[in-house]
This record gives structure tokens, sequence and C-alpha cells, in this order.
């Protein structure tokens, strides 16, 4: 990520004290701006960033700092840095915040944490934490070798990783190959619908995607992941659909329902190896059922994305 | 001599005439701010229930769609602006926006300052059904001050026209 997209998406947006700050640390560590994966933000805690899964935490003037010495950001800065996030619209992003988080242009995810409302809402904004989403093309080719059946058609397959492996990183390089055809692997390019329950993979604005997600990639931003499946199988008559982190209640059923309509499905979910899925009732059901043909197994062990097992059949 | 006393007379009346006019037009003009912001609020009140848009594209539309034909003045394209570039959040940029309105047109009172001030926090609440209502209390108190100033816009206005006129009348025969 360059330091002025990294200005256009996070730092302006989020204003402040603690943008300047951040903004001056990677002007002055543009090497760590690649790396780097997190921006937390606590009220009254040292400001830290992490990059290649360390932190380092920042002083008031932009440079690496014991904890004692870190910039500490004050609790109503926290709350103005949330509305200007929010876009000082916080009524239009009411539903998001229920969640948890709030979407950036560019797809980097600001997840939320304070005191939480019976109702799921979050006022008096304690913590923030800023997920920087890059697109690395073509970072998911290995992966590819092992879902491509032949030049039309691809497996059905669940990634499995841990937080932080690049899981959404590789699935919209996924989405963004098949969806528009490749010479190595050789792949056609198909009609492919997106399910963008998050809006992280193709970071929509105004319902236009800002990553490239692929020429014939049909996407349903902020879209729950049963509905969209539905939708997209009735209206787009895609050849894959592919969606992030499954395993909520009711996704077994709406993928059984999209493998019936013929439909290929290419999905991640949140765990650190094959046996994790075992104990997980929704994707333990569809592994009863044989609903995916791969499971390929991510890790951070050798960098992000490393393939640590593929499952069923070989390549 | 008299035809300078004429002119001198003359320039009396005109001074006396324009004097009672600008009383009666700061009067007119309060309520015709009173009016446009009761308006302008309507509109906000209904993009942001309707169309969930967000809280700078909706003032800055405010600003245009309702402001555009009457030459009334606003704070609206100011806090736009400010928020949108993110200077300051929408309470903040509201209550800066207030300052320079309130200082450009010193006839607004503290009547209808004290809802007009509110309308910024109205405007940052998270729940739309709350700034909505929110925003309804503010504009039925705001046409119960429209009414009100009307009225006095009706009787003080002439009152005040014929007074300087009188006045000025009075300090010609007083010089003559």
């Amino acid at each position: 990520m360059k330091l002025n997209s990294f200005k256009n998406e996070i730092t302006d947006r989020l204003g402040g004290n603690c943008a300047d700050i951040v903004y001056n640390f990677f002007q002055s560590n543009p090497d760590m701006l690649e790396s780097a994966g997190e921006i937390r933000i606590r009220a009254g805690l040292p400001l830290s960033v992490s990059c290649r899964n360390t932190n380092y935490y920042v002083s008031s003037s932009g440079l690496k700092a014991s904890a004692e010495k870190a910039y500490r950001p004050t609790k109503y800065e926290i709350n103005s840095i949330f509305t200007r996030i929010c876009r000082n619209s916080l009524y239009a992003f009411k539903e998001d915040i229920k969640c948890g988080f709030v979407t950036l242009p560019g797809g980097h995810r600001v997840g939320i944490a304070g005191k939480i409302l019976p109702d799921g809402a979050i006022y008096e904004v304690s913590s923030l934490n800023i997920r920087i989403s890059r697109e690395i093309k073509n970072c998911s080719l290995k992966i590819l070798r092992h879902i491509i059946r032949n030049r039309y058609d691809v497996y059905n397959t669940l990634i499995i990783s841990p937080p932080v492996c690049g899981k959404t990183t590789i699935i919209r390089d996924i989405a963004r190959i098949l969806g528009t055809g490749n010479e190595e692997p050789d792949f056609a390019g198909v009609n492919v619908g997106l399910i963008d329950e998050r809006s992280e993979i193709a970071a929509c604005y105004q319902g236009i995607p800002t990553n490239d997600v692929g020429l014939m990639t049909d996407v349903y931003d902020s879209c729950p992941k049963d509905k969209g499946i539905l939708m997209m199988i009735r209206t787009m008559a895609p050849k894959i659909i592919i969606t992030d982190e499954i395993g909520g209640s009711g996704d077994a059923d709406v993928i059984s329902c999209a493998m019936n309509a013929g439909v290929r499905i290419i999905a991640t979910a949140h765990g650190y190896s094959f046996d994790d899925m075992q104990v997980r009732q929704e994707i333990k059901e569809m592994i009863r059922n044989g609903v995916f043909e791969r499971y390929i197994t991510l890790s951070n062990r050798h960098g992000p994305a490393t393939i640590e097992e593929v499952r069923g059949g070989t390549t | 001599m008299i035809t300078l006393k004429i002119i001198g007379a003359i320039m009396i009346l005109i001074s006396g005439y324009l004097f009672g006019k600008h009383i009666k037009d700061d009067m007119r003009k309060r309520t015709e701010v009173i009016n446009y912001i009761n308006k302008a609020l309507a509109y906000i009140d209904n993009k942001i229930i309707i169309e969930n848009a967000y809280l700078e594209d909706v003032l800055s539309k405010c600003a245009d769609e309702i402001y555009k034909q009457a030459n009334v003045p606003q704070p609206f394209s100011s806090v736009s602006e400010m928020i949108y570039c993110n200077k300051q959040n929408i309470n903040e940029a509201w209550e800066t926006c207030l300052t320079d309105f309130y200082a450009e047109n010193d006839y607004i009172k503290n009547e209808e300052k004290e809802y007009i001030s509110q309308i910024g926090n109205c405007l940052s609440l998270a729940d739309k059904e709350r700034q909505s209502e929110g925003l309804k209390t503010i504009m039925d108190n705001l046409d119960k001050i429209e009414k009100k100033a009307d009225e006095k816009t009706k009787k003080d206005g002439k009152m005040a026209m014929r007074t300087s006129m009188i006045c000025a009348v009075l300090l010609i025969i007083l010089i003559i």
C-alpha cells in the first residue's frame, strides 16, 4: 500500500491527533506500511501498530516508543474518530455498529469496542482496531491450482484459516481470477457471484466495487450470506459463488441449495485445522454431506497464506 | 438658503424612511430565517428517514434545494463542507458555523438561537427515531416562534416605519 492511498483511505477518514501520529509513523518507516496489519487505538492506552505479528507502540511524534512514552489517546478523541469514521451519520451505520465494525473505503475494517446497549448498539466507544486491507494481485495462484478442476470448472472449496492470515485478500484474488480468466493455471473466466457481507472483499462504495474482483463478478454488498446466496442464484445465474466466513446458523442449508442449483461454492471459515471444523455444527454437517470437495488450510508460518494442508483429492 | 433647507429636509425624510425600513426588514428577515430553517429541518428529516443518506450529502442537498431561489442566509452548506473535509464532527461543526451565522445575522434572537443550537446535537444521534422526534420538537418550537415573529413584524414593522417618519418630520420642523 502506498503512503498516499493510506492517507486517502485511512488517516484522512480518522482525522485528529491519532491520524497525524500514525501517518508520521509510516512516513518515517515506509517499509513497515507494506506489512502493516492493524492499528489499535484504545482510550488511555498506548497507540500501537502491528507489522508482521510484532506490535510497535508509537509516540506523539510518530516514532517507535516504549509503552510508557507512547501516545495515549483520550476517550473523547476516540469518540470523535468514531463519529468521523461513520461520516457523522451514525444512523446510517447503525446495523454495522451493532455487528461491531464499520468498513472504510478501500475495505479497511474498523472493529469497535465499548459500552454495549441492550439492543446490541455500541456507544461510548473505548477501542478501535483498524485492519488494513490490501489488494495483492496473483497472491492466490498457488491455492488456485488446488481449486481449478478444468478450464471451465472449479471444485467446491472451503479455505480454513486463522485470523490475520490473509483469508480475505486470498478470496478477493480468487474472485478476480475466476471472474476474469487466467493463463497459468488455465481458467476461462466465468460469471462469479460474490457475497460480501462485511464489505471487505470488494470494498463497495455506493454499490460499486473499489477493489478489482473480476470482469464477470457480481457483488452483493453488506448482504447476509443466507439471503445473498439465494438471491444470487435466482437473479444473476452465477457459475461460482464466493463468500467469506461461513459457519453461521442456516449456512449449511443455503449452501446445499446452491449446490442443488449446480453452482460451485468457494468459501472461507475461521479455524486452525480441518479438525477444528469438526466441532462447528454447521460446517460439520456440510463435511458429513460431502458439500466440499477440497479443504485448504492456511497459516501464517512462512508469511500470510502459507498452505498447510490440502484435503480431498490430488491435483 | 431655502433650497438648502429643502434638500436637508428631503435627506432627513429619506434617512427616516430608510431607518424605519431597516428595522422592518430585520423583523421580516428574522421570520424568513426561522421559516426556512423549519423547511430545511423537515427536508433533512425526510432524507434521513427515507433515504438513510449521509449527513454531509443531506446538508449540502438541503442548502441547494431549499435555499436555491431564496436569498436567505443559512448555516447548512458551511456545516456540510466542514464535516465533508473531516475537520470537525457534526456537533463541533454546527457550533462553529452558528457563531459566524449569528454574527452575520444579528437580528436572530436568543429565543430561536436556543432551538437552532440544539440541531447539531440532534443530528449527531445514532437512532433515527429519536433524531426525528428531536427535529420535530425543534420544528414545533420554531414554528411557534415564527408565528409570534410574523405577528410582531406586521404590527411593529408598520409602527417602526411610522415612528421613524414622524421623528424625521419633527426633526425637520425643529430645524426649520
